[in-house]
């Protein structure tokens, strides 16, 4: 016998996802996704944006590893409140684990979350975890073709980081390459370079953060 | 590879709406994923037939229809699928498209068996 039906199939997801995000907004929290390959340099960068917000608003971090709690240390040095989440093999963060975590942080006392999803640059983004914003976050070593490459990312994403700058002289990376893909997929797309290292272009992204939190924007 | 993922949630929902229509068996499962999925058609097929062994879902053939992207241009305005991103428009030449869509996953369909599951003890009933 035949079953006609149309169900959302991560109904449960996207269930939970909505709760998070309601969960956020009455506390009127505003909160980030950093997706990128392993390596990309996610956590350094969070780590450099929160040396220069924590002056002005309360942060706290969800950071997503397969195993090791080794970022989530690294980010505590800077004193914010972290909750590490070990996927134990998963390849991305989910709703589920985000809302756990959740529970874990001190919500009344935070203006930002920032959530540092597994190292990967495909699976993290089929999966909405109540997050406002989407920050896909790139790298020079990676390549020049990754946007072209891995557009789901490019789609996902509000504003794309191009990290470790410091490194063009030492690779053959065609910024024309890199950009082209960008601006055919979304023409308004913000990119920012950036070097966590020499501090380059760091500002102009938190100038950018912080234009976000400023402004409620749909999603 | 988040396709383990998937197929965990597609067989929940899969087997809650083969329980409502009292199936013995789910023979096959229809479904639709769009392309910000990045379901890989083979690895949802593994995943789908691993996780199912043991429930009554176990052998089902899995049909997948992969539902293209929106397109609309804004050169011309014209309205077209998008199979691929870097797609021009099919009207006029223009590459600048605006692409929507391909967030759906959905369960559309399930050929089931109905009846008594078999366990062995057929024929044993007493007649009324």
């Amino acid at each position: 016998m035949e079953i006609k039906v149309v169900r959302k199939i991560l109904e449960a997801s996207i269930r939970v996802a909505e709760a998070n995000r309601r969960i956020l907004k009455e506390r009127d929290i505003r909160s980030f996704n950093f997706i990128g390959s392993p390596g990309a340099g996610k956590t350094s960068l969070i780590v450099k944006i929160i040396e220069k917000l924590k002056k002005y608003y309360r942060i706290a971090v969800i950071e997503g590893d397969l195993a090791t709690v080794r970022d989530a240390e690294v980010i505590a040095k800077t004193n914010v409140p972290v909750v590490q989440i070990n996927t134990e093999g998963a390849c991305h963060l989910d709703a589920n684990l985000v809302g756990k975590a959740l529970e874990e942080l001190p919500l009344e006392s935070i203006d930002i979350l920032f959530i540092e999803n597994v190292g990967n640059l495909v699976c993290p983004t089929a999966f909405d975890l109540g997050e406002d914003i989407k920050i896909g976050v790139l790298s020079v070593p990676e390549g020049d073709d990754k946007p072209e490459k891995y557009p789901v990312i490019v789609k996902a994403s509000k504003g794309i980081v191009l990290n470790k700058i410091d490194m063009l002289p030492y690779f053959k990376f065609d910024k024309e390459r890199f950009y082209s893909p960008i601006r055919k997929l979304a023409p308004d797309m913000p990119v920012f370079e950036v070097s966590c290292e020499t501090g380059e272009g760091i500002d102009e992204f938190v100038d950018w953060i912080i234009s976000k939190i400023r402004k409620e924007e749909a999603r | 590879m988040h396709e383990f993922s998937l197929a965990e949630s597609l067989l929940k929902v899969a087997l809650e709406e083969a329980e409502k229509h009292g199936a013995s068996r789910i023979l096959r499962i229809r479904v639709r994923a769009g392309k910000l999925m990045g379901v890989v058609p083979e690895l949802l097929d593994f995943a789908v037939k691993s996780l199912s062994e043991g429930t009554i879902a176990e052998g089902a053939v899995l049909e997948l229809e992969e539902v293209e992207f929106k397109g609309h241009c804004r050169n011309c305005g014209a309205h077209f699928s998008v199979e691929d991103f870097w797609e021009v428009c099919p009207r006029c030449g223009s590459d600048e498209i605006d692409i929507s869509g391909g967030n759906e996953f959905d369960l559309i369909g399930l050929e089931i068996e109905e009846g008594e599951i078999e366990d062995g003890n057929k024929g044993c009933k007493e007649d009324p």
